[in-house]
């Protein structure tokens, strides 16, 4: 049942009240009205009761026509009294009946007289009928004082009877409907408090960042619309929610791809395609760092220009494939070879370079040389064959043949060409040209 | 939602509330037993309805009933010392005053204004008191026929009508009339009903209805091995049989004319002459002394045996039951 539902049937229910507090408090001040009514009239016929006792009396003492003819008077005056409606219970009814009867009696007593008057009686007789009707209308008018005693006895006892079963059905009736008005209202209340604390709580869990669980409420009115609704509105924002979160990972895995991308382009830009050794830019830019770094130590250097020999041999007979394998090989081993500050580069072709930092004896550098060489001719495996190649290595010295990259190339490579040349070296150091 | 729980005990509670505390019952089996001699006439409903609708047993009384034909055999057995009560007329009252005064009245439980009535075959010849100069009246010597004949003599100031009174036992009226052996009777109830079952053209010379009132008494004897309270219990009783009379006039005429075996018909015509009304008043004392009086003025008890009628109502006891059973109402 909904809450508007709810407090509607409250204000029914409390209006029901009032109806019955003002139909019971009509009812009260109309029974009140009855009961005064009727005691006041009982009252009335008491008085025509006693003022027909009083014309007896003096019909008693006269015992004329004219005396007779007031009773005659007063008696139907009682009569008029005694049928007056005054809503009177059955009881009381009874009681009015035989005061009529009693009446009638008194009546049918003197309607002997009414006859006898106009007859010429002896006193003798008057005396003895007197003592008679005397004694008669005595006992009548002694009936109906008990039967008024009776009557209002009656009257009292039935103005209580029905004052307390009024009292105790208005108590009934009022305190019945008080209670189900008190019930009705606190469970309204306790439902309200029960929608209010789940919502408020919901509220508050969704506060705190929790966008998973609902706020669950199993009554059927308006704070389970409004739960619904809230559920459904928190459902939607963790649907957003997640959306920006997938967004969020998406642009990181972007950002790395192409920080991955930019290495790779970097590294591409810097080294050999086919050896994954420096080209010849990337060597030009390294050899200039350190001999910059040298020139400031003071620090002397040697550049090796190595050209292989049969290597066209290989790619002509063996195919590129095989040359390029042959290539790869060399280039792994002359950067296993060599220390951490030194490096090695390709100028294209079969043409390798190397940088030897930190060195400056001629005896050093040809021992270096010697064996770089002997690593160069280590025979090579590819598809099952073993190949061998051999080198020519100009060498030229910083700061001796020169104090840039370029001079210190260009004395290397023609020490190299010197050293192709020359059947008996297979290397050639710069200043022996001269 | 369940209401039931609250509202049912609220209910209870109210229910228990209301609830008059009843006593008495069940006491009256305890009780000794009482006996009251009653006659077999509807003037007894007040007894026979205490009896069957328990209204001696709620008192805690142990009543048992001795049915007589009459007040005076009821009276007879009283005396004899065969019952503890009986019911009998004011008539039978105030003629064995001037024999005993060993006996007391409790109370007066009924009345009637129009037992005895004066009746001819022809609604014609008397149809006027003045009319019945010469006539021959059949009479109950000494009874209420007789007193309610003189009463009516004496209210119409015809005392000295020339009348030849015929006395006759009550069973030999009807008869009587009916062959012409009189012309008038003065007979009570149920004779004038039969006499107009049997002969419709019959009819009451004068309407006499309200000029004699019959009473039914409760009568014991003065020094009763019944104790007071219990006297005051059977008053209480017969207070309820005739609230309950009040109450259910036709439920009461259906009981009665079942145990007295009387014609629904018949019962409702006697009815509407009665009053029930417990009382024990002056009325009772002035009829009395007004019956003593024809009785002495008609030599028909010895005049110096006269008591004080006073003497033989027991007014204390009749106010002291009717006062407490007002509180127990209350």
């Amino acid at each position: 049942m909904t809450l508007a539902t709810r407090l509607k049937l409250t204000a029914i229910l409390c209006a029901l009240l009032t109806i019955a507090v003002c139909q019971a408090l009509f009812q009260a001040h109309t029974y009140q009205q009855k009961i005064y009514m009727q005691l006041n009239h009982s009252m009335q016929i008491q008085l025509s009761i006693d003022s027909l006792r009083s014309q007896l009396w003096i019909y008693e003492e006269y015992s004329d026509q004219l005396s007779l003819a007031e009773l005659n008077n007063r008696q139907a005056h009682l009569a008029v009294e005694l049928s007056k409606n005054m809503q009177w219970y059955p009881q009381q009814l009874q009681i009015l009946d035989n005061l009529n009867r009693l009446n009638a009696n008194i009546r049918a007593l003197f309607n002997t007289q009414m006859q006898s008057h106009s007859n010429h009686i002896l006193p003798k007789d008057q005396l003895t009928s007197s003592r008679l009707l005397k004694a008669k209308y005595s006992m009548n008018i002694e009936k109906m004082t008990e039967d008024m005693f009776r009557l209002h006895k009656v009257t009292i006892d039935q103005a209580k009877q029905a004052q307390q079963s009024l009292l105790i059905a208005i108590s009934v009736v009022v305190l019945m409907l008080s209670i189900l008005v008190t019930m009705w209202s606190s469970m309204t209340l306790l439902h309200f408090k029960r929608g209010m604390k789940s919502l408020n709580d919901g509220m508050q869990t969704l506060a705190n960042g929790d966008l998973v669980s609902r706020v669950k409420y199993d009554m059927d009115d308006e704070f389970a619309e409004m739960s619904d609704n809230f559920n459904n509105m928190k459902a939607s924002l963790q649907k957003i929610t997640v959306k920006k979160d997938e967004l969020k990972l998406e642009v990181a895995r972007q950002t790395q791809k192409l920080q991955e991308q930019q290495v790779k382009l970097t590294y591409l830009a810097e080294h050999d395609e086919l050896t994954s050794i420096y080209n010849r830019r990337a060597f030009i830019k390294q050899i200039d760092i350190a001999i910059d770094r040298d020139a400031r130590r003071n620090e002397q250097a040697a550049l090796l220009f190595i050209d292989l020999d049969k290597f066209k041999t290989i790619n002509d007979t063996l195919g590129h494939q095989t040359g390029d394998e042959v290539l790869k090989e060399i280039a792994l081993r002359l950067k296993s070879h060599l220390r951490s500050t030194d490096f090695v580069g390709r100028f294209g072709g079969d043409e390798f370079v190397i940088w030897l930092d930190y060195i400056g004896s001629e005896q050093d550098i040809i021992s270096k040389v010697n064996k770089i060489l002997s690593v160069i001719k280590q025979p090579i495996e590819i598809k099952g064959n073993l190949l061998t190649v051999g080198a020519s290595i100009g060498i030229s010295q910083f700061p001796l043949h020169g104090n840039n990259s370029s001079s210190l190339v260009t004395a290397a490579d023609a020490a190299m060409y010197i050293a192709k040349h020359d059947l008996t070296h297979e290397y050639c150091l710069f200043q022996k040209i001269g | 939602m369940n209401l039931t729980l609250p509202i049912c005990a609220v209910f209870l509670l109210l229910m228990s509330a209301c609830q008059p505390n009843s006593n008495g019952m069940g006491d009256w089996k305890k009780s000794p037993i009482i006996k009251i001699a009653v006659s077999n006439t509807p003037l007894s409903s007040p007894i026979f309805i205490a009896d069957k609708k328990g209204f001696f047993k709620q008192h805690g009384l142990n009543i048992q009933l001795v049915r007589e034909d009459g007040g005076v055999k009821c009276f007879n057995e009283l005396m004899a010392g065969n019952v503890d009560f009986a019911t009998t007329s004011e008539s039978v009252v105030m003629f064995n005053s001037f024999y005993r005064s060993d006996f007391i009245v409790l109370a007066s439980f009924v009345e009637s204004d129009n037992d005895v009535k004066l009746l001819s075959m022809s609604s014609q010849k008397f149809n006027d008191l003045a009319a019945i100069a010469g006539a021959k009246v059949g009479i109950v010597k000494s009874s209420a026929s007789e007193f309610f004949f003189d009463s009516l003599l004496m209210l119409y100031h015809q005392q000295d009508a020339q009348i030849q009174r015929v006395y006759l036992k009550p069973t030999q009226m009807v008869h009587a009339l009916q062959k012409g052996e009189v012309d008038l009777i003065s007979a009570w109830e149920p004779f004038p009903y039969q006499l107009a079952e049997e002969s419709p053209q019959a009819s009451q010379v004068i309407g006499t209805k309200g000029l004699y009132n019959l009473s039914f008494n409760l009568v014991g004897l003065k020094n009763n091995r019944i104790d007071t309270q219990n006297k005051q219990s059977i008053l209480q009783a017969l207070s309820d049989a005739i609230n309950f009379i009040n109450e259910n006039p036709e439920d009461s005429q259906l009981l009665i004319s079942e145990i007295l075996d009387i014609d629904k018909i018949q019962l409702s015509y006697l009815w509407r002459d009665y009053a029930f009304r417990l009382s024990l008043s002056n009325a009772l004392v002035s009829n009395l002394q007004l019956q003593s009086q024809w009785a002495i003025d008609r030599s028909l008890v010895p005049k110096d045996n006269r008591i004080d009628i006073r003497q033989i109502l027991d007014r204390e006891l009749f106010e002291s039951a009717m006062n407490e059973h007002t509180d127990e109402h209350k």
